[in-house]
């Protein structure tokens, strides 16, 4: 996803502000999820901190200095290696309905209002580390599967290949390449690795 | 047929009636048990009837049979038995049998049953019971029940065995345990072989198991397990083995390092055990802290204890130690200080007493004890002692030293000084008799010259004898050697150089005989050499001959310098005497005689000089004489030259004689010369001459005349010329200066009549230079009444003379001119004159006029070249006249077209300032309003993020801790939370209160009316309120009118604030009762309660039962920060804004809240709004009604939320990047992009990504570098230039000196697109460059080369190249855009 990352890496939960009061407020929020957080000062910090490492969810203020909550989450948005994490817009600004509207249309994932309720945040955030995990479930799922196929279509070649070779067929040997072919497509079956 | 039965004669019995019967029977034979049909009467049927009983207990029997064999067949019950037959008898008792067979067959296998199931069920002791009831079994049933028990008795037996080995080997631990395989057979002996086996072979692991371990525990480390053993016990054997192979590296690790830490004291040494883990790590590790911490520690202390050892009383014990370490520690430290304080003291004493020599010092050490201070004392007191015995030698030594030999030592002393004393003192005596001795010796033999005395010492012995016999034999060898030196210098002082030191002698005295006779040798040679160089210069004249004597020193030497030095001097002299000589001869009186010089030679020298100065002078003076009067001019110089005679006298004489002639007449020229030079021209040379310079006299006089004729013509002239100028200046008009001209000029030149003609001032100037003037010239002057005699040439002379000289330009002069020519006549008479002269008048190219003169007499030269000069001037003269009168006008008419613009500008001015000033006024104003509203906006704006985002952490924070999650903190402290986020909460209401009162205050508070459910405001309302009524105690009721509008178009926000506002006002000042709100519609014509003709009104009620508000409160509730009561705000908090904000809000609503109350019973606030928001009416109402759910106000809803500008780079062609050669190139190679710009980061990932490049960031140089060492597939790099820190070009300096990178293809970017840019990164070793902004597919075209150097020569048609037209080789592309 990332330019690099490993993948027992936890993704983190980046938290965006200018304000060192409210990157202290949010972490106290979110330390008990026992997520990696971690900090951006600006919107070029935040892109720095997107492009070294996953993220299960972005906590992105929107007035900012230099650039903007909007414009970061653009960028995030246009990157295809970023633009998956969702976004959880912060303002203090309840005035502007505008506002709102931009960051969803931003394509943020939520919109909150500060001061907003610690737990609501807190299960907000959780939700998205939920669904980053089961993504990754999804997408370790994936990959297994893939190396399985791979692994049967090898063997599948093999078998063909000794086939089409000329000369006396080994039938024992065909017999036990296609004994092990059912065991790993059984194996595979059952959800386990050879 | 017939059957006639007994007794039945009359009964017929047809056949045909027992046919069935009889047909039935013989199925019965053959085995088909069927009934026979009951047909007829009589007998027939009876038999019918009884053959078919007979059937039916066949049957019966048949049919129990079957169902007994099935069952016991196919389900094994056994216990099925035949059911009774219904027939009696035989019948019976054949069932009977059936059924005791059945129990005779049965009971076995049901005790066999029994005893096997006992057997399953581990129930060993069952048997068969061999006895049927009462009698036994016999054959094949006793053969089973004894088979049956026999296999119980194996099994028990085997049972037995297995148990007791495995209880022996297993339970109790008794190893070697066999099962005894007797009366076991078959399997049996096999399993129980097998048990046994097994029993063996672990018996014999575990033995040797336990033996290894046992040699372990006993530390005997050299055993293993080796016996063979398989699965898990291998692994244990494995496991064994490991460890005490483990434990043998860790024990002879242990070991090696503490023989070598305690035995050969070899400190630092450390167990390494390789691949130990846990305890065993742990107590190696141990171990190796403990070695070296002993390391250290011993380390320090023999450190310590080497110092000490080697003298070093400063250093101490540093190191941490514990226990007996520490104790040792600090017992050294003490020692350490007390032997420090103790060598103090001892080396201060040993100091004063041995090197210093200040005896009687005592060594004080305090806190000392035992040896210590006994070694003290000791000390002291061997001082002392040392101190009275040394002073005592001290003494007597002095004393020997001093010659005083009466002395002896009288201190008491033991041992060795004792020895000393005694020896000193016989030193003292034997001295004392030897110096006598050597006394007389030494005086006879030196003092008194009597060679040949011997000492006669007595009693001496030893060193003593021999001291006297040496001396003796030094008197004798001293005696013989000195009489034969004698002998020698003898002959020596006697001039006799012959003679030779022949005696024999050693030391001293063999040098003093070797000098001797080198000293007669050199003398020898020193004579020979002064007789040469005496007669060289003294006889043969022979100058500059030098005395050589080789190998001579002091005195030798120096008299042979001496007379080297005389024979030098002499030469010197007399060469330079001759020199001086010399030099006179040849004229040269410079050179003097300085040499030194005494005696005669000093007189011819003083004679010498004294002849060369007065030549000298004599020279000297005739020469300054002659360079005066002849080079430099002085006259009169005279040479003087006194104390000459002679010769010398009477020439300078002469020589005078001739300066002063010389002087006297070249004094008279010059004086002449002067005079003239100083225009006076009436002097002449008078004195006397003769020959040349009478000559040159006459001449100077001529001269003198001729230029006193010239400078007299000259003068006039130039006087004339310069009076007449001077007066034709400051003149405007030309008629007065024409007249002033001739009434001067005329008679100046002796002329009688004049006149002046003025070329015409009209003509055109063109047709001056060439042409005589068209209109020709104007007579304005005249002199001698000459004005009647021409005043008709006006305009006509474009003939004649006048207007030959005009166009000539040229004097022309006329003499003899005939008599009838003009007459000049004055009263008396008239005459013609005999001369005219026509002078024209030019200046630069023009003719200005024309000066005509007559006169009687001839023009003199001098006349005629004042005229030349003049005319000149004149032309000067009018020319700046005429200039001056054109210039005069028109600078008059300038002067006035000034005046009339200056009037008009002043005028305009004045205006232009009245416009300024008012203009300015204006702006200031302007300004200052513009200047006040920004700041307020600012300021607004300013409050809201600043004053709001501080808060926000704050609340969050506070709202943490007084959820006490952790539940650490006291009910108190979460109280104090929970205070902190309410007072905060409630400043900012305040703050959003007074935002947004300053923003209706200032206009900017919008409404934003839409489409509104009515249900979905009460809905809202209903949600809001009914928990915080609930949770007061108080009912809480909404009540809609029926025929109020569904909907409205109305700003939601804006009714939700007032309703709520008015709503928590209710809730807060009732304590007990009801809050309700009442939703009603209201008529209004006449505008009562809206602010505009609204036709629709809603009116919410909000009614409560709290305190009530006094009637004269009524009015201030709604001003900013009022409450009904002062103190209200105490009770009840509240900022007081609410409702003064609710009231503008309505107000924008195009409704108001009317209040109604009464103290103590409740209040009413009732809004008032109209269904459809005022001002929207136009376009809002008929949206609305259309049902158009967008007004316009919506649709220009300022975000669309696709205004993200699109300044991403793309490549113009994607797809062709993702095929061909680049898509085979691209994919899968890493990029690393170093570059601060994250928004560029971005932009290039976002591309590369696109073809399949993932990529790596680094923010600079610095990290870029780190993060190659980190990963070292990195293909390709993108590289900025202008980056903090660690630049581009320093970035690739430092990446291409790392060898496994030295080939790594590097792209530089940089925004910098000067021309030497590409050439510098080149240089510093990029391989390409590629300007910013990038230009995707330039860059995509560079990298694609880059990792693919080959395939760009393939000449495929899809290369990376190709696949974007217009761009063409990596090589033209990276061209900076800045050189194109």
């Amino acid at each position: 996803m990332s330019t690099e990352t490993t993948a027992g890496e936890r993704a983190g939960i980046l938290l965006v502000d200018d304000m060192e009061d409210n990157l202290i407020a949010l972490e106290a929020v979110l330390r008990s999820l026992n997520e990696p957080l971690v900090r951006a000062r600006s919107g070029e910090e935040a892109m720095k901190a997107l492009l070294r490492r996953r993220f299960a969810v972005v906590l992105l203020d929107i007035r900012m200095p230099g650039m903007d909550g909007f414009e970061t989450a653009a960028n995030i948005k246009r990157l295809d290696q970023t633009k998956d994490i969702p976004i959880i817009f912060l303002t203090g600004t309840d005035a502007d309905e505008g506002y709102a509207f931009r960051g969803y249309a931003t394509g943020a994932a939520d919109y909150l209002t500060k001061p907003f309720d610690p737990w609501v945040l807190r299960a907000k955030v959780a939700v998205f580390l939920d669904l980053h995990r089961k993504n990754q479930q999804l997408e370790r799922m994936l990959a297994q599967e893939q190396t399985h196929l791979a692994q049967v279509g090898d063997r599948l070649t093999a078998l063909d290949d000794r086939l089409a070779a000329d000369g006396p067929l080994d039938l024992t040997g065909l017999r036990a390449q296609v004994r092990d072919l059912q065991a790993l497509v059984n194996t595979f079956r059952h959800g386990r690795r050879p | 047929m017939r059957v006639l039965e007994d007794g039945q004669k009359d009964e017929w019995i047809r056949a045909s009636d027992l046919r069935p019967l009889l047909a039935a029977m013989i199925a019965a034979r053959d085995g088909d048990y069927r009934k026979a049909p009951d047909t007829g009467r009589g007998l027939p049927a009876e038999l019918t009837a009884v053959f078919n009983q007979i059937m039916d207990r066949s049957t019966h029997f048949t049919d129990e049979v079957q169902r007994v064999r099935r069952e016991l067949v196919r389900y094994g019950r056994l216990d099925e038995r035949l059911s009774a037959s219904p027939g009696q008898g035989a019948w019976a008792s054949r069932v009977d049998d059936v059924n005791h067979l059945l129990d005779a067959l049965v009971a076995p296998a049901a005790n066999a049953t029994r005893v096997l199931d006992a057997v399953a069920g581990g129930d060993l002791t069952q048997r068969v019971d061999l006895h049927d009831g009462n009698r036994q079994l016999r054959g094949d049933l006793r053969r089973l029940g004894r088979a049956v028990n026999k296999m119980v008795d194996q099994l028990s037996l085997f049972t037995g065995e297995v148990t007791r080995v495995a209880r022996e080997v297993g339970t109790e631990g008794r190893l070697g345990g066999r099962a005894k395989a007797q009366g076991l057979s078959g399997s049996w002996r096999d399993v129980t072989e097998a048990v046994n086996t097994m029993a063996a072979r672990l018996t014999a692991q575990v033995r040797d198991i336990a033996l290894v371990t046992t040699a372990v525990a006993r530390g005997d480390l050299t055993r293993t397990v080796t016996v063979e053993a398989t699965g898990e016990l291998l692994e244990l054997k494995l496991t064994v083995n490991t460890m005490v192979d483990q434990l043998s590296a860790f024990a002879d690790e242990v070991t090696r390092v503490a023989r070598e830490v305690g035995t050969e004291g070899n400190l630092g040494g450390r167990a390494m055990v390789r691949g130990v883990s846990g305890v065993w790590k742990d107590l190696t590790d141990n171990v190796n802290f403990m070695a070296s911490n002993l390391t250290s520690q011993v380390r320090n202390i023999a450190q310590v204890t080497t110092a000490v050892a080697n003298g070093d009383l400063s250093q101490k014990i540093t190191v941490d130690a514990q226990g007996e370490i520490l104790e040792l520690k600090s017992t050294i430290n003490t020692m350490v200080d007390q032997l420090s304080a103790f060598a103090d003291e001892v080396t201060r004493v040993a100091r004063e007493v041995g090197t210093e020599g200040n005896l009687g010092g005592r060594a004080q050490v305090r806190g000392v004890s035992g040896v210590w201070k006994d070694l003290t004392d000791n000390v002291n007191f061997m001082a002392d002692n040392l101190t009275s015995q040394v002073r005592n030698i001290a003494l007597v030594s002095t004393a020997v030293a001093q010659g005083d030999l009466g002395k002896k030592i009288t201190v008491e002393a033991k041992g060795e000084i004792l020895e000393l004393k005694s020896t000193i003192n016989t030193m003292v005596d034997q001295l004392s008799a030897f110096a006598d001795e050597v006394t007389r010796v030494a005086r006879e033999v030196g003092t008194e010259g009597n060679l040949g005395g011997r000492a006669e010492v007595r009693g001496v012995s030893g060193v003593w004898k021999d001291l006297t016999d040496n001396v003796n034999f030094m008197a004798d060898n001293l005696t013989s050697q000195v009489r034969n030196i004698a002998l020698v210098t003898t002959a020596v002082a006697n001039g006799d150089l012959s003679k030779k030191i022949t005696v024999d002698a050693r030391g001293e005295i063999l040098e003093l005989k070797d000098t001797v006779n080198t000293m007669v040798e050199q003398l020898r040679a020193f004579a020979d050499e002064v007789t040469r160089v005496a007669r060289e210069v003294g006889t043969d004249g022979r100058l500059g001959g030098r005395a050589q004597v080789q190998g001579v020193s002091g005195v030798w030497r120096d008299l042979t310098d001496n007379v080297d030095y005389m024979a030098d001097n002499l030469t010197s002299q007399v060469r330079n005497i001759a020199q001086v000589a010399t030099a006179v001869a040849q004229g040269d009186l410079s050179k003097k005689i300085d040499v030194d010089a005494r005696g005669e030679i000093l007189e011819l020298k003083t004679t010498i000089n004294t002849m060369v100065d007065t030549l000298s002078s004599f020279s000297s003076e005739v020469t300054r004489v002659a360079r005066e009067v002849g080079s430099e001019g002085q006259l009169g110089g005279q040479a003087r030259v006194e104390g000459v005679y002679g010769t010398w006298k009477r020439l300078t004489t002469s020589v005078n004689e001739l300066a002063s002639n010389l002087t006297t007449q070249v004094r008279a020229i010059a004086e002449v010369a002067s005079a003239v030079a100083q225009g006076d021209m009436s002097r002449s040379i008078t004195v006397d001459t003769r020959g040349e310079v009478s000559e040159l006299k006459d001449n100077i006089n001529l001269m003198v005349s001729n230029l006193r004729e010239t400078t007299r013509a000259k003068d006039w002239l130039e006087s004339n010329l310069a009076r007449l100028a001077s007066l034709m200046q400051g003149h405007r008009d030309l008629m007065e200066v024409a007249d002033l001209l001739l009434r001067e000029l005329t008679p100046l030149v002796n002329a009688q009549y004049g006149a002046f003609y003025l070329a015409d001032p009209e003509t055109d100037r063109a047709a001056l230079r060439t042409t005589p003037p068209h209109k020709g010239l104007a007579f304005i002057a005249g002199y001698g009444a000459a004005q009647g005699a021409t005043v008709e040439t006006g305009g006509l002379p474009v003939h004649g003379l006048v207007a030959q000289a005009a166009r000539e330009r040229k004097r022309i002069l006329v003499e003899e001119a005939p008599p009838d020519y003009i007459k000049i006549n004055s009263g008396l008479g008239e005459a013609a004159p005999t001369t005219i002269v026509i002078i024209p008048i030019p200046f630069e190219d023009k003719l200005l006029g024309v000066i005509e003169l007559a006169s009687f007499s001839r023009f003199s030269d001098v006349h005629l070249a004042f005229f030349d000069q003049f005319v000149n001037t004149i032309g000067v003269a009018i020319n700046t006249i005429i200039a001056n009168s054109r210039t005069e006008s028109l600078l008059g008419e300038s002067q006035r077209l000034a005046m009339q613009l200056q009037e008009r500008s002043d005028e305009l001015q004045k205006q232009q300032g009245e416009l300024q000033r008012s203009n300015a006024e204006l702006e200031e104003k302007a300004a200052l309003l513009a200047t006040s509203s920004q700041y307020k906006s600012e300021f607004l704006a300013n409050m809201s993020h600043e004053l709001r985002t501080p808060l926000n952490s704050l609340l969050i924070l506070a709202r943490l801790l007084s959820d006490n999650p952790d539940g650490n903190l006291s009910d108190q402290e979460v109280q104090f939370a929970s205070t902190i986020h309410r007072s905060g909460s409630d400043l900012l209401q305040l703050i959003n209160d007074i935002l947004d009162l300053s923003k209706i205050e200032a206009g900017r508070m919008d409404v934003r009316p839409k489409r509104l459910p009515l249900i979905k405001l009460l809905d809202y309302v209903h949600a809001t309120f009914r928990p915080l009524t609930a949770d007061r105690g108080l009912a809480f009721e909404v009540s809609v009118g029926e025929d109020v509008p569904r909907e409205m178009y109305s700003d939601e926000q804006r009714l939700q604030q007032i309703l709520r506002n008015l709503l928590s006002n209710a809730i807060k000042f009732t304590a007990a009762g009801r809050v309700e709100l009442s939703v009603s519609r209201i008529e209004d014509p006449d505008n009562e309660y809206t602010r505009d003709d609204a036709d629709e009104v809603i009116a919410f009620a909000v009614s409560d039962t709290g305190i009530g508000i006094a009637p004269e409160k009524l009015p201030v509730i709604f001003e900013a920060f009022q409450q009904a009561d002062g103190t209200t705000n105490r009770k009840y908090g509240g900022t007081g804004l609410g409702l003064s904000i609710s009231r503008e809000i309505a107000n924008l609503l195009g409704g108001r809240i009317v209040p109604e109350s009464v103290p103590g019973v409740g209040s009413t606030f009732t809004l008032y709004v109209p269904v459809v928001s005022p001002g929207h009416t136009v376009a809002g109402a008929a949206s609305f009604e259309r049902g158009n759910p967008l007004p316009e106000q919506l649709s220009a809803e300022p975000y669309t939320g696709h205004e993200t500008d699109e300044s991403w780079p793309t490549p113009t062609k994607l797809e062709a990047w993702k095929t061909g050669r680049a898509g085979r190139v691209l994919p899968g190679r890493r990029v690393l992009i170093v570059d601060d710009d994250i928004r560029n980061v971005f932009a290039l990932t976002h591309v590369l990504g696109r073809v399949g490049m993932p990529v790596l960031y680094a923010e600079n140089g610095r990290e870029g570098i780190e993060t190659l060492e980190r990963t070292p597939d990195v293909e390709i790099i993108l590289m900025d230039i202008m980056m903090p820190e660690m630049d581009g070009y320093e970035t690739i300096a430092v990446i291409r000196r790392t060898p496994r990178w030295a080939d790594l293809p590097i792209v530089a970017l940089t925004a910098k697109a000067m021309p030497g840019d590409r050439e510098k990164s080149i240089a510093r070793g990029a391989n390409d460059y590629v300007p910013k902004p990038v230009d995707v597919d330039q860059l995509l075209t560079v990298v694609c080369a880059l990792l693919d150097p080959e395939g760009e020569d393939g000449g495929e048609p899809d290369d990376c190249a190709g696949a974007v037209p217009g761009t063409g080789t990596p090589e033209q592309t990276a061209t900076p855009p800045a050189t194109e």
